[in-house]
């Protein structure tokens, strides 16, 4: 449940970048560029679709997909409560994900 | 309706939230307390021991006295204490119904229930309480109503739930765009990010437990379908309900008496079979007759309420089958009900349905408070002041949001501080948590709205602070000494507690201080318009 | 001065037809719903009881679905005619069920 939840807690975190407010948030006046936000989307649905996979593989569906949720819901609300009251505390483990990704996409910019 | 499709949604949305937002918020609060029911239960009653007997021990106690204590029931159900819902030995036995000549007809009559000592076989003494399962019973049963009053009410409001969830999701479809969006300190703002936020995120959730709901009560509310098929009536309703069940080896009652075999044994051929600890209960029907059946049923290991079962015949103790297997229809059914209970659940995953239930109860919450805030610049300013109908909704709102866990915390208080021996004492229990939330009701009717909720804010805080101290000079069991023997039940109810008293300090604190700036703001204004020009002013 | 007045009869006309759309919506749905659950228990291909439960388990969907479209249609005459329409379609092939099929 656990790998689930920090799964989709990544996703979500990489899907919230490809939202120019959340991206405004963590580096204000920064712009992403198309190819890095396509990325940052796919890396995103593939960690969603990944969290739910191992959990309905662990659990079997009807448990699986009831943790899923709960743990989609769980992942979310942290997100929301750190970009609300310390977005910087999303950058630090953004930064980490961003900086991989940006080392080939965005330099080209 | 005159404009848009958004925007007859948007009305759509916005009423029937309100007409059954208090009912809502209510079902919401009581059946998420009924998700820790059992520890409830364990607190409200302290003299519970902690078991240790072995399951033949425990069977063996509750067929000597269930054989002692019944004749002629339909059914016997034995609990064991084999795991969280059922921390002691229960046993309950059901009675047929007589008809007008004495004879015992199909359908079934009473029924009572006892928690008893495996080692002496004799019923446990508590004090009288509705524990956690009254709370529990409240959140779909109400209380003072009959049943059938109770089953249409509850059943209306999530109609009107449900149909509130869909068209606020097609009011507020922008919101899965900014899905992470929360503003805080914006006013209406941050009232509508909070509502659309937090039902954003576990719209799974919320709309499971609605649909589902309504499906515990699908049987009433539409009692045409069935009638189409069965005919109506009571009679009729049983046949449906048997072939329903579809229950094998399925028997009439031989009326003729024989011995019961010893279900301790029955049990052990089960454990034998699925492994230690597996045997959630066993039922017996017809017991003492010779055509009784013995059901022994494995724990709770997936969605559905229903699950695999061993089926003995009750006098000769032979195994006559396995049965797990039911109809796709009747599955979905069973998989949407267990859904709802979620009694399968282990401890992470039924916080994390407490969580989510916490968050429901503050999408309906923060909704109510929207409606107000929305309308509040336009109803200050009218001569005369607020309608009477605005005054209404925002008294209601304080009365519920604020005043139901004050109520609430009223419940735990007269557990511990009625007399042990008063008559009637799980009953005045509830009254005392209905007395208090009246109280709370009336209470804003005769303040100002704003104080109001900041006071009933400070009480809720202090009533649930008090809790653990009251709890600690009843029972001698405080919070240290919980943690002490980890005991989790105490101390998390403790700690729980605390938890929620501080939040609505929290929220007493931020709204005496956003009082303050408001006055200081107004008066500042005032100055100002003063002196730019008086004829400004408002 | 004059515009308020008419504002005001607006508003009451309004009202009354928010009423009769929310009665519509409640009762009509309901009914709807009903003859819905009752022609689906006979058309399904399925065991007597469990026709009944997923005809039961269809029937909330359908009211809300209802209750929907009463709400977002742009005339109330429409809004009635529909589920006037829906209503005797669904009721004629109840008929047809039990003058014809094995429907109780």
């Amino acid at each position: 449940m656990l790998i689930s939840f920090l799964l989709a807690y990544f996703a979500f975190t990489l899907l919230s970048l490809t939202k120019n407010r959340h991206y405004q948030q963590l580096w204000p006046g920064g712009q992403l560029s198309e190819s890095t936000e396509y990325i940052l989307q796919t890396l995103g649905w593939v960690g969603l679709s990944g969290s739910s996979v191992y959990l309905l593989y662990q659990k079997g569906i009807g448990i699986g997909l009831t943790e899923w949720c709960g743990v989609l819901s769980a992942a979310a609300l942290l997100l929301v409560l750190q970009f609300s009251y310390a977005p910087r505390t999303v950058a630090a483990i953004a930064l980490l994900e961003w900086g991989r990704s940006s080392s080939n996409s965005d330099r080209k910019q | 309706m005159k404009n848009g499709f958004r925007q007859s949604m948007a009305w759509l949305h916005t009423w029937t939230g309100l007409v059954v937002g208090w009912v809502l918020f209510f079902v919401f609060v009581t059946g998420n307390l009924g998700r820790f029911d059992t520890e409830i239960d364990r607190w409200m009653k302290p003299e519970l021991p902690a078991e240790t007997a072995t399951l033949a021990q425990s069977i063996d106690a509750a067929q000597q006295r269930l054989q002692e204590k019944t004749t002629g029931s339909a059914l016997w159900t034995i609990w064991p204490a084999t795991n969280r819902d059922y921390p002691n030995l229960r046993i309950r036995s059901e009675d047929y119904r007589l008809d007008a000549q004495g004879e015992p007809t199909n359908l079934r009559g009473n029924r009572a229930e006892e928690i008893l000592d495996p080692e002496t076989a004799a019923p446990v003494q508590t004090r009288a309480t509705g524990g956690g399962q009254l709370l529990y019973k409240m959140h779909y049963a109400l209380h003072y109503l009959p049943r059938n009053v109770s089953d249409w009410l509850i059943g209306i409001c999530s109609m009107f739930m449900l149909v509130a969830i869909i068209s606020g999701v097609i009011t507020h479809k922008k919101i899965f765009a900014d899905f992470f969006t929360f503003r805080p300190n914006k006013g209406q703002r941050s009232w509508l990010d909070l509502h659309a936020m937090l039902a954003t995120i576990t719209l799974p959730f919320f709309l499971m437990i609605t649909y589902s709901g309504l499906v515990f009560f699908v049987l009433t509310l539409f009692p045409g379908i069935v009638a189409s098929n069965y005919g109506s009536g009571e009679q009729q309703r049983e046949v449906f309900n048997e072939e329903m069940a579809a229950k094998e080896f399925r028997i009439e009652r031989a009326n003729s008496p024989a011995n019961l075999t010893r279900l301790s044994a029955l049990a052990d051929i089960a454990e034998k079979r699925w492994g230690e600890g597996s045997v959630r209960l066993i039922e017996v029907s017809d017991p003492g007759d010779a055509h009784a059946r013995v059901r022994v049923v494995h724990q709770l290991d997936d969605t559905s309420r229903t699950n695999q079962e061993l089926i003995f015949d009750g006098a000769s103790g032979a195994l006559l089958g396995e049965q797990h297997a039911e109809s796709q229809a009747r599955g979905f059914y069973d998989h949407l009900l267990g859904l709802h209970r979620g009694l399968f659940a282990d401890w992470i995953l039924r916080w994390l349905y407490f969580i989510s239930g916490w968050i429901g109860a503050i999408i309906i919450g923060s909704g109510l408070v929207l409606w107000v805030v929305k309308r509040a610049p336009k109803q200050l300013k009218q001569e005369g002041g607020p309608d009477i109908g605005h005054r209404l909704v925002e008294s209601l709102n304080v009365g519920t949001i604020a005043g139901l866990p004050i109520a609430i915390a009223a419940y735990f208080w007269a557990n511990r501080l009625l007399p042990i021996d008063l008559a009637g004492r799980g009953n005045w229990e509830a009254n005392a948590m209905f007395i208090v939330w009246l109280a709370a009701l009336l209470y804003p009717v005769f303040r100002p709205i704003k104080r109001a909720w900041i006071e009933q804010f400070w009480i809720a805080s202090a009533a649930l602070l008090l809790l653990p101290v009251i709890n600690a000079l009843t029972t001698g069991r405080h919070l240290l000494h919980s943690l002490q023997v980890q005991d989790w039940i105490f101390a998390g109810f403790d700690l729980t507690a605390i938890t929620a008293g501080l939040l609505f300090a929290y929220g007493a604190i931020k709204l005496s201080r956003r009082e303050e700036v408001v006055a200081v703001n107004k008066r500042d204004k005032k100055v100002h318009a003063q002196l730019d020009s008086p004829a400004q002013t408002i | 001065m004059a515009k308020t007045k008419i504002s005001n009869r607006e508003l009451s006309l309004y009202r009354w037809q928010v009423a009769v759309r929310a009665l519509l919506a409640v009762l009509g749905g309901y009914a709807l719903a009903t003859l819905a659950g009752i022609f689906l228990t006979y058309a399904l291909p399925l065991s007597r009881s469990d026709a009944v439960i997923t005809a039961n388990l269809l029937s909330f969907t359908l009211y809300s679905i209802a209750i929907i479209w009463v709400f977002s249609t742009q005339t109330l005459r429409r809004a009635g005619l529909g589920l006037l329409l829906a209503g005797l379609a669904l009721a004629a092939a109840i008929l047809l069920f039990k003058l014809f099929g094995d429907a109780p």
